[in-house]
């Protein structure tokens, strides 16, 4: 294990789960060369902060909405300034969706992660029969956030009799599955089919899903030249709301792969599955 | 005991009263529902399926469902209606920077008065030469079509620019002795001397 770095002799009073100080990074970092470090090579306020004499200001008073309070910022999240100097792919955890191994065997450990005991993927089951560790409505919830996306939210709702018979008709029509949980209402896995693809077979409706994508790389984005005149206007709006538009980034990109989704969201079929429209 | 009765029974009355108030909330807040009422910019969803479906990204165009971290449920529920909302740009690509689809602004806008400049709402006929002159892609943005001049100052047969009432003709001479330079805004010298060359 590799040993703890220590505090260097001056003590700097910092906030609590602050990153250290005077220390010098280890070889596996890799400090920007426009970090600066101080002259023995440590990382200083300065290294990450870029307001000149920060350690100088009361924590309070630190304007930490300026754009380079964390340097070349802001940073839609707080890791992707991490990542900076630290290797991402380190801290990367276990995709448990990538179930399937090179020559298409799957790893019950994985399975294990939310099924009590691995279920056989080539039999039909109830969803007693699945054995869950947590009801289907809240397990994605160990892992992901409840709204991992934008309109999530909105649609975490029971749907009405006329929406649940369109989403009936679809399953049927389609071949696929649409589950609400217990309380008839849409959760995650309404939408998304949280087993890699080939691993239930496609002539089964839970194991129908999108094609294009790779599990292992996820959803892929690409940019688009929207993107500048979108934030623009979204930045406007969020600004008037109370508490300004910080830190909310609103942009827009475009779907180049899809993954783990029932339907395609890109074509709109997925979202035809359940809406209408009346003109 | 009589007091706190009548207050029981006050609060009993108000009861309905206050959970429907609350359910009316609620149904407001479900904005999507009410997109068709929306007269300020109309969105035919069923006209654009197919196109948007072709073009990839159909629903997501509008309706994003980009990653987000913000675990405030009240600020998220607000700033998922922004991300909703539409943006003049997407709109325009296709209606008006490339003509793809119908440009006619009263498609999709219910009254022009609501999206052309204030300068637009008194008497801008006077004006519009020296504008246009400044700085035409200005008015490009908007009048997209060149027959919105050329009905104007090339044609009289044009159904499109009815600006005097029907049998106009029989009170213009009256209007003309009044204010001559405002039949001239409009109208060149030709215009008069056309009919009243053959009617002397």
């Amino acid at each position: 294990m590799a040993a703890t770095p220590v505090m260097a002799q001056r003590p700097v009073d910092l906030p609590p789960l602050h990153h250290l100080v005077n220390v010098k990074p280890s070889k596996a970092v890799n400090v920007p060369e426009d970090f600066p470090l101080n002259h023995r090579g440590e990382i200083t306020c300065e290294t990450c902060h870029g307001i000149e004499d920060i350690e100088d200001i009361p924590f309070e008073e630190v304007d930490k909405r300026a754009p380079d309070f964390l340097r070349q910022g802001p940073y839609a999240k707080t890791t992707a300034f991490c990542y900076r100097c630290h290797a991402e792919k380190t801290y990367r955890r276990q995709n448990i969706h990538d179930l399937l191994d090179a020559r298409g065997e799957y790893d019950e450990k994985a399975c294990e992660y939310c099924h009590q005991q691995a279920p056989d993927p080539g039999k039909d089951h109830t969803r007693e029969q699945l054995k869950l560790r947590l009801p289907p409505e809240t397990i994605c919830l160990g892992c992901h956030l409840k709204t991992p996306h934008l309109n999530a939210l909105d649609h975490l709702v029971k749907p009405d009799e006329k929406m649940r018979r369109r989403m009936q008709a679809s399953e049927r029509r389609l071949g696929i599955i649409l589950p609400l949980d217990t309380r008839g209402r849409i959760m995650c896995v309404t939408c998304h089919a949280p087993h890699e693809r080939g691993l239930i077979d496609e002539s089964k409706p839970a194991g129908k899903q999108v094609a294009d994508g790779d599990v292992k790389e996820g959803v892929v984005y690409e940019d688009h030249p929207w993107d500048a005149v979108y934030r623009a206007d979204k930045q406007a709006r969020l600004k008037k709301l109370p508490g300004g538009a910080a830190p909310v980034a609103l942009y827009y990109r475009r779907l180049r792969s899809e993954v783990l989704l029932r339907l395609s969201a890109r074509d709109g079929a997925l979202c035809l599955a359940c809406h209408a429209f009346e003109r | 005991m009589k007091g706190p009765g009548l207050m029981l029974l006050l609060v009993l009355l108000c009861l309905p009263l206050s959970v429907a108030g609350e359910a009316t909330n609620e149904k407001d807040e479900r904005w999507w529902e009410k997109r068709h009422q929306r007269a300020d910019i109309f969105y035919p969803h069923k006209a654009h399926q197919a196109v948007m479906e072709a073009d990839g990204d159909a629903c997501l165009r509008c309706h994003p469902f980009n990653p987000t971290d913000i675990r405030d449920l009240e600020r998220l529920r607000v700033i998922n209606v922004i991300a909703n909302e539409p943006l003049r740009e997407i709109c325009h690509s296709c209606h008006v920077d490339r003509i793809s689809a119908p440009w006619r602004c009263d498609l999709c806008h219910d009254q022009r008065q609501k999206i052309w400049p204030q300068d637009h709402n008194f008497n801008y006929i006077a004006n519009h030469a020296e504008d246009s002159r400044l700085d035409e892609s200005q008015c490009r943005e908007c009048h997209l079509d060149l027959s919105f001049c050329t009905d104007c100052h090339f044609r009289r047969d044009s159904s499109r620019h009815r600006v005097h009432p029907l049998a106009y003709v029989s009170a213009h001479g009256l209007e003309a002795r009044f204010d001559t330079a405002s039949c001239g805004r409009c109208h060149d010298v030709d215009y008069c001397s056309d009919c009243h060359r053959r009617r002397p």
